[in-house]
């Protein structure tokens, strides 16, 4: 029972990755413009973030640190001012669209304008992080979080080419629009390797208090998680490639996409389709707001725990709020989500080896992980996949916007 | 190989991508017209979703305008498709109302074929 208590973590932890505002973004532009050939993008980055999230959790159960802390311990304060830098702006980026992600699901729902759900979603969130702990934001977002397979129920039910399907699985060159394919790929790997998913997934570890004895849990929980996350997204993509795409519907705005789902499940296709954004939207602010009250706190040496009572612990109550305030400004500006969404996962993307490169040094020192250090395999997978898809970036973005 | 793949990306297919949002926006407009007489999607959906697109068409409408290196008479056209659905989808949203199904459909359809042609004069160059 202990362990199937910790499979909440992998799915709020996937949650951030697959089902937020960007990467349900992503997955219905790429369905829509290139039908299933960007199912590889997801399967890529997958792999990457199972591996990443299995490892920093292994770090957690082993050496008791979470990624922020044990970075720091091993390269100095001065070091990981700069990893925490970008990851605060990544952070507070992805948490801008997902509070605009969650009161767009609301317009989508009322008719009324998503910005006068902005301060209500935004004190929702704040609220239930000061007024819950750990687990029960857990537990709830997992449970909540099962309303998107309505999508893989509509992807099975629309009955997909699953040759098309096991073709758009392996990477290959586009027929057309190249540097958009490029762009979208780039996109989804910067959506799915989102470096708050392994910091938040090892800070709950060590919340959790996992022990040696939880390894085996921690690489089921790894892959169960992301799988799940995985295979709504791809869900997702083969939806939208079977109602948008033969439409000529590109998806570029929620509000194109709102009715993918109403062919396959009907009546209720609507009203999934926007209480899988705010579930979706509302979990990963969850999840990306705690991260920046963590990661501060992990550098800065504080004490940090979401179960502590607020009083208690000031300093990292206060990170969370001021980044809610702060994540707030571009939905109150009007700014739409999805396109502020794709920005950030580029950026996220160009971070990557920042970010990820010091990790991969404290996964091969024995002094934290005994002999549980990395093995080859894994050391050389998360580094082949950060590197394409920084290569990717560096030249995909450049291209992608002087075409626009 | 990306470089070489985006530089085959000018300004004739730069154009051709306007015109295909433009008829996306059209599409969207058509299907959920279809799915609100099935009863399938709320009103309040169809109204927000005229009032959303009449905003993005007229801003594309203006990116159209502004084009360059496109040939003068498919961008005349292309402008009139454009502007004539942001028309078309902001009277309907101001009236509460939807626009003619075949309407949309013949803008969008126009719209189509204008970034077809754009396309193909790119490939022809």
């Amino acid at each position: 029972m202990k362990n199937l208590t910790k499979i909440g973590l992998g799915i709020l932890t996937s949650i951030g990755g697959y089902l937020e505002v960007g990467s349900m973004g992503t997955a219905i532009q790429a369905g829509a413009a290139f039908r299933y050939e960007l199912l590889w993008a997801i399967a890529l980055g997958t792999i990457c973030i199972a591996f990443l999230v299995e490892m920093t959790g292994r770090l957690a159960a082993v050496s008791r640190h979470s990624v922020v802390a044990a970075v720091r311990k091993r390269f100095g304060f001065r070091f990981q001012v700069w990893p925490l830098l970008s990851q605060v702006l990544v952070d507070l980026l992805v948490l801008a669209s997902e509070i605009g992600g969650a009161s767009l699901a609301l317009e989508l729902a009322t008719g009324y304008s998503f910005r006068i759900f902005v301060l209500p979603v935004a004190v929702l969130i704040w609220a239930l992080l000061w007024f819950a702990t750990f687990g029960a934001i857990e537990h709830s977002v997992a449970v909540l979080g099962l309303v998107t397979l309505s999508f893989s129920v509509a992807a099975w039910w629309l009955r997909p080419d699953w040759t098309a399907v096991r073709h758009g699985l392996v990477p290959h060159r586009p027929a057309t629009d190249a540097a958009q394919y490029a762009y979208f790929a780039v996109g989804i790997l910067g959506a799915t390797i989102s470096p708050y998913l392994f910091s938040f997934y090892s800070s709950g570890a060590v919340e959790e208090e996992w022990r040696k004895e939880d390894l085996m849990p921690n690489r089921i929980v790894a892959a169960l998680g992301m799988g799940f996350g995985s295979l709504v997204a791809m869900s997702v993509m083969v939806v939208a490639a079977i109602v948008l795409a033969p439409r000529g519907i590109e998806g570029e705005m929620y509000q194109q996409a709102a009715t993918m789902l109403s062919l396959p499940l009907g009546h209720w296709g609507f009203r999934l389709f926007w209480l899988s954004l705010f579930i979706g939207c509302v979990g990963a602010a969850l999840e990306i707001a705690l991260d920046v009250s963590y990661i501060v706190g992990q550098t800065f040496g504080w004490a940090w725990s979401e179960n502590q009572p607020p009083g208690e612990e000031a300093r990292f109550a206060l990170g969370y709020t001021l980044a809610i305030v702060a994540a707030t400004a571009p939905s109150l500006l009007g700014i739409d989500p999805l396109k502020l969404t794709m920005f950030s996962m580029a950026v996220t993307v160009v971070f990557l080896p920042i970010l990820i490169g010091p990790l991969l040094v404290v996964m091969n020192d024995g002094e934290y992980l005994e002999e549980y250090t990395n093995g080859w395999i894994t050391n050389i997978a998360v580094a082949a996949i950060v590197g394409l898809a920084f290569a990717l970036a560096a030249l995909a973005i450049p291209l992608q916007l002087m075409a626009q | 190989m990306l470089t070489m793949w985006g530089c085959g990306q000018d300004k004739g297919v730069t154009f051709a991508r306007l015109l295909e949002r433009a008829a996306s926006w059209g599409s969207s407009l058509a299907f959920a017209q279809e799915l609100a007489q099935q009863g399938l999607v709320p009103r309040h959906y169809v109204e927000d979703l005229m009032a959303t697109a009449s905003q993005e068409l007229t801003t594309l409408a203006t990116q159209i305008d502004d084009a360059t290196g496109v040939d003068a008479d498919l961008k005349r056209k292309a402008s009139a498709g454009c502007t004539g659905l942001a028309a078309l989808a902001g009277d309907a949203a101001r009236m509460h109302g939807t626009p003619t199904q075949s309407s949309v459909r013949e803008l969008e359809l126009q719209l189509r074929a204008s970034a077809q042609q754009a396309r193909a004069v790119d490939d022809a160059r």
